[in-house]
């Protein structure tokens, strides 16, 4: 669009039909008389299309009756017209400038206030903070002040190392970064053992071990200690002259870990036979209304109950109730298993138990499995995995604890 | 419509005047200054007016004579009193012809 046609669409201007024997004549008669035309177009014989502006109307109206011409507006184009439109138009438009007006009150509002970046603290505590510093939905954006509001809220939080508020729309995007603070280990620690085992190594990097290899501990039994009684050599049982350090080390010790299951080739079980029967029941404040049996038609079944109620203001009773129940009928049927595929099973079942507990990085020494006779004359399967892993486990304690 | 009279006597004064000076000859003159741009755009300064306008044909009048554009589609995209602008497809123009 050029400078010239945005002008033209300012001013006004229409589209006119001359139509007449000498049309060049009118042209003649335009331009010499100061009358601007342009884009003229020649549509048959007699007629011509021609652009002229809203405020040349009146004087080429003289001028089509001196050259014997007729004229007819075809489009009235630009600005004046549209003004004209929308001045006839008065609900639409009072509708459009109200429309644009809260539009823009209600854009210099705050809405919304998101806090983003929270780790360990709460985004509602900082909501919370700035609510009461005046930030909150519903308050006016240009008095929010970015920079002071993050300036405050990284005062009252010391958790906090660094605070960006952007404000972005009707929203106030709050991005916080919390500090990372390096875990201060004030505390004193013990390793202690995870399992019951047999040390067969120790590295004690820190620490004075309690135990030595060859002995058996017993799981969450103290290994190496974080509390050094004579670190000078000499026995001193005052406090103050302890010495206390975070133990460390690596404990290898041999661990036994067994399933025992029991060899069932009888096996009950329930099925349902397939009958069913409904009964439902509707309730309104003491009133009842059953449909079908009150109680269980069946010997063995299970029951299946959906309650619906609507609750009674202040009252223990619902004022309306809907209970639909369902009982299906069981029997109990029993099935001798195959003994190959039971003990199948059963040592599945015993591998996957045992191997879930064994952690990562231990090594599997030996696998014994033993199928007995026992004396309730039963087959009892037992499995007992041999792993060589690290058993020590820190324990920390408070250093002010102990007082 | 008439072409207004063109006075040989005065003209040819006015001819030698913008020679000796060495002017150019349409600021002097009431000559046209016919300008053609491609074969899209053609604009004539100095005119009197239009004589005959079909989408065939455009004859502007000047001091020299008639101009004739021929062509398809033709259209007058502005006429002021200094300026006629045609558009479309020109395919002929003919120049009027000194009468010596």
């Amino acid at each position: 669009m050029t400078l010239r046609s945005l002008w033209s669409l300012l001013k006004g201007y229409v589209i006119i039909r001359v139509t007449g024997r000498a049309v060049e004549d009118f042209i003649n008669e335009a331009y010499t008389s100061g009358v601007e035309l342009w884009n003229l177009q020649r549509i048959d014989e007699r007629s011509i299309l021609g652009h002229i502006y809203l405020q040349d109307l009146p004087e080429i109206g003289k001028m089509l009756k001196r050259t014997d011409c007729t004229g007819r507006i075809e489009r009235k184009i630009g600005l004046p017209f549209l003004i004209m439109k929308l001045s006839r138009r008065k609900g639409f438009a009072i509708g459009a400038i109200l429309f644009s007006v809260i539009l823009y009150l209600l854009s210099s509002f705050v809405w919304f206030v998101n806090v983003t970046g929270c780790d360990k603290m709460s985004p509602d505590t900082i909501l919370e903070f700035i609510a009461k510093q005046g930030v909150k939905a519903g308050v006016l954006r240009r008095e929010v002040d970015s920079t002071s509001l993050g300036r405050a809220i990284l005062a009252e939080f010391p958790g906090l190392a660094w605070v960006g508020v952007h404000i972005k729309g009707t929203t106030v995007n709050i991005e916080v970064a919390e500090k990372t603070l390096p875990q201060a280990r004030s505390g004193i620690t013990h390793l202690v053992a995870a399992e019951d085992a047999l040390v067969t190594n120790m590295i004690v990097l820190a620490g004075e071990p309690l135990v030595s290899e060859g002995d058996t501990v017993a799981k969450g039994q103290m290994l190496v200690t974080g509390i050094i009684i004579s670190p000078y050599g000499y026995e001193d049982t005052d406090r103050d002259k302890r010495h206390v350090i975070n133990a460390k080390g690596v404990v290898i010790g041999r661990v036994w870990r067994t399933y025992q299951g029991v060899l069932e080739l009888v096996q009950e079980f329930e099925t349902e036979t397939g009958r069913v029967e409904k009964a439902g029941r509707l309730s309104f404040g003491p009133y009842e209304l059953r449909i079908g049996p009150e109680s269980a038609p069946f010997q063995t079944y299970t029951e299946d109950q959906s309650v619906w109620e609507v609750p009674f203001l202040g009252g223990t009773k619902p004022l309306i109730g809907l209970t639909a129940t369902t009982y299906r009928e069981t029997e109990k049927s029993v099935e001798i298993a195959d003994e190959e595929e039971a003990l199948e099973d059963l040592k599945e079942e015993a591998f996957a138990h045992v191997k879930a507990k064994i952690p990562g990085g231990a090594k599997i020494l030996d696998e014994r499995e033993e199928l007995k006779y026992s004396e309730e004359r039963k087959w009892v399967y037992t499995l007992t995995i041999e792993t060589l892993e690290d058993i020590a486990q820190e324990r920390s304690e408070d250093r002010e604890g102990e007082h | 419509m008439s072409i207004s009279g063109n006075k040989p006597g005065s003209g040819r004064a006015k001819e030698r005047i913008a020679e000796f000076f060495e002017l150019p000859r349409d600021s002097i003159l009431d000559v046209p200054r016919i300008v053609v741009i491609g074969n899209a755009e053609l604009s004539i300064e100095n005119h009197l007016g239009i004589i005959e306008y079909t989408s065939g044909s455009v004859v502007i009048a000047t001091v020299k004579g008639s101009v004739t554009v021929r062509g398809k589609d033709l259209a007058i995209s502005s006429i002021t009193k200094t300026l006629v602008g045609v558009q479309g497809k020109i395919e002929h123009l003919d120049l009027p012809v000194e009468p010596r």
